[in-house]
């Protein structure tokens, strides 16, 4: 059963059809991948899974629940955790604080109690430090944990993002362009980071991806969007040969979108 | 284990074991701290009483500050109606002692509730928007205020005022002072407690990115919200505070006017320091007082280019007010706060570092109307 569909989504913004028609299904414990060219659709797509936009048409279901309706923040209390393409993090903060931030949910004690400083709310504060802390090793940024957001690499900021994702303790994780900002040796080292995080979390992984290498290694499954109509889908080596796919990211001069047939090569 | 080694430093700036100020390195740093409390605690002992009250009414709008810091320094939405909040909190406490002959204990906290509740009501109503339009609604709440509710009789006792005994034991001038300063303490600490937990944190992200805010599970509106309802019940403590120490409120203070001097004397205290808000609305309160005491100081101020020669207690903080943000805007976004950021970093036991900015810097753009 899959653990999130996103079924006949529609939505349009004034004259463009952002997205048409389009269907996804994530399995449990599934990392799908979706491509597609600049401006096809896909992070509109994640906007519609996440609840920034409402549907024209189509619904969203997650865990057997139709959460087309809810809130942001009512579907990330529920597991859907995402990532921005510009990178969501609170910038004036410090690594750690935005790590304990993201914590809101998990931080059970009373707002009264907060105030007073109580001592459970006390004790849950520490916890969500520890948290805070053994998160950052995961994702290598412990030395990080008292910088300032604002000033960090965009590679850094891309990891530093994953994991304040996982402080919200999400079961399924929408990754927008994870790996932008990265060279290929860290965009490979990404790769193995997102297959040990579906092991040690048990996280269902979307990503929409650029870098082909890592969503042939990584992805079960592959969806590319072009024009914001589903084109292909299917296992990653089949979609990367789809001729439509590869059309679409020819467009009409071969030189100007150079680079992604090229790493589609690598890719094998 | 990681998390010992990795809590060391909290600036980012430095690096390394933390700091610890030597035996010796305390001494002057206790010196300093014994001179601030000389100053707060003693010399208003050897003042006569009508400068007590005046100190008192610095308490109060240092508490005022610190609620008004709250939606604009936390949370990033400007409230233009502060006064109203604030009056009707002065009218309130004083209502509950003067007609219902209770005590000023439960008029403060009625009074806070009172401050509570209106910005529970206005901002459910008004917190769909944001930013100018929220700036706008408030101040028109302001206006209503005035036009409307500090007209009912029963309330505001008319033209002549509503009396506010002071408190038994705490009768006299000197003793209310402390008294005073007893809920700056509360509210400090409130706010210290509440930047520390779920709720503060909330609010500085739900100010820096609203979307990214939802993401993590917060709903953006209900912090909003929230927000103003500390800012309110502070604002209602403050109204208190004043109503009992001027003995009588009356309703022609509580105009547009001081709606202004509250913002400005905020952002220029210093939004996200809690030192500079206190000195900062303490400044503002006492500024006509200093213009009285301190002989010359009239004559170098009416020197500024544009600044009147005679400066009345009225029009002394929307002179010099502006003309204070105007160093904000140029040189110190952060205000106050920002430029004792060195003094105040050191006196609770750090290296002085003057070009020390803090890691939360205060922006220009901070507030988006």
């Amino acid at each position: 059963m899959s653990v999130l569909e996103a079924n006949h989504l529609s939505i349009r913004f004034g004259g463009v059809q952002a997205n048409r028609d389009v269907s996804v299904a994530v399995g449990e414990f599934e990392i799908v991948g979706i491509i597609g060219p600049n401006g096809a659709g896909k992070t509109t797509l994640f906007n519609l899974i996440t609840g920034f936009f409402a549907p024209d048409a189509g619904a969203i279901v997650y865990k057997g629940r139709d959460i087309t309706g809810m809130a942001v923040n009512q579907r990330a209390a529920l597991g859907l955790g995402r990532t921005f393409q510009n990178v969501g993090l609170v910038k004036g903060a410090t690594v750690r604080e935005n790590l304990v931030t993201a914590q809101h949910l998990q931080a059970d004690y009373s707002t009264v109690g907060g105030l007073l400083g109580s001592g459970p709310a006390r004790i849950v504060e520490r916890r969500l430090r520890e948290r805070a802390d053994s998160l950052a090793d995961v994702l290598g940024l412990g030395e990080l944990l008292d910088t300032q957001v604002a000033g960090l690499p965009y590679g850094t900021l891309k990891r530093v993002e994953i994991a304040t994702v996982l402080a919200t303790d999400p079961d399924v994780l929408l990754l927008d362009e994870p790996s932008s900002g990265m060279g290929p040796e860290e965009a490979h080292q990404l790769g193995d980071t997102l297959l040990d995080l579906r092991r040690s979390f048990g996280l269902s992984i979307v990503m929409i991806e650029h870098h082909v290498p890592l969503v042939v290694r990584v992805c079960d499954y592959v969806y590319c969007l072009d024009f914001g109509q589903m084109l292909a889908e299917g296992l990653p080596n089949d979609v990367r040969n789809h001729p439509q796919v590869v059309a679409a990211y020819l467009g009409e001069d071969p030189d100007d979108e150079a680079a992604p047939v090229d790493s589609m090569a690598e890719g094998n | 284990m990681t998390a010992v080694a990795s809590s060391a430093t909290d600036s980012g700036r430095t690096r390394g074991a933390r700091f610890r100020p030597s035996a010796l390195g305390w001494l002057p740093r206790l010196a300093v701290w014994a001179a601030i409390g000389y100053v707060v605690l003693y010399l208003p002992l050897g003042r006569p009483p009508t400068d007590v009250q005046r100190f008192t009414e610095g308490v109060a709008y240092a508490i005022v500050a610190l609620s008004l810091n709250v939606m604009l320094g936390y949370v990033g939405q400007i409230s233009l109606g502060h006064q109203a909040f604030v009056g009707v909190g002065a009218f309130t406490s004083a209502y509950i002692v003067t007609e219902q002959g209770q005590s000023f204990w439960l008029g403060v906290l009625v009074a806070a509730a009172v401050g509570g509740f209106q910005a529970l009501v206005l901002g459910g109503v008004s917190l769909r928007i944001r930013g100018l339009y929220f700036a706008l609604i408030t101040l028109s709440y302001g206006l209503v205020a005035e036009q409307n509710i500090f007209q009912i009789q029963e309330l505001t006792g008319g033209g002549a005022g509503q009396a506010a005994p002071k408190p038994d034991w705490f009768d006299t001038e000197w003793r209310y002072y402390y008294l005073a300063l007893g809920f700056l303490a509360l509210v400090l600490y409130i706010d210290w407690r509440m930047m520390r937990s779920k709720s503060g944190r909330a609010l500085l992200a739900v100010r820096e990115n609203p979307r990214v805010a939802s993401t993590f599970g917060i709903n953006v509106r209900a912090a909003t919200l929230f927000a103003f309802v500390v800012s309110g019940v502070f604002a209602g403590i403050a109204g208190a505070i004043k109503a009992h120490s001027d003995t009588q409120v009356s309703v022609d203070v509580w105009n547009f006017n001081l709606a202004l001097v509250f913002v400005i004397m905020t952002v220029v205290g210093g939004l996200r320091s809690r030192w500079g808000l206190v000195i900062g609305g303490g400044f503002f309160a006492l500024l006509p007082y200093f213009i009285e005491k301190i002989p010359g100081l009239e004559d170098v101020l009416a020197d500024i280019p544009l600044v009147p020669r005679v400066l009345t207690p009225e029009i002394a903080p929307l002179v010099i007010g502006p003309l204070l943000l105007l160093v904000n805007l140029i040189k110190f976004p952060g205000g106050i706060g920002q430029q004792i950021r060195p003094i105040t970093r050191w006196l609770s036991g750090h290296r002085f570092d003057i070009h020390d900015k803090g890691p939360k810097e205060v922006q220009i753009t901070d507030v988006r109307a």
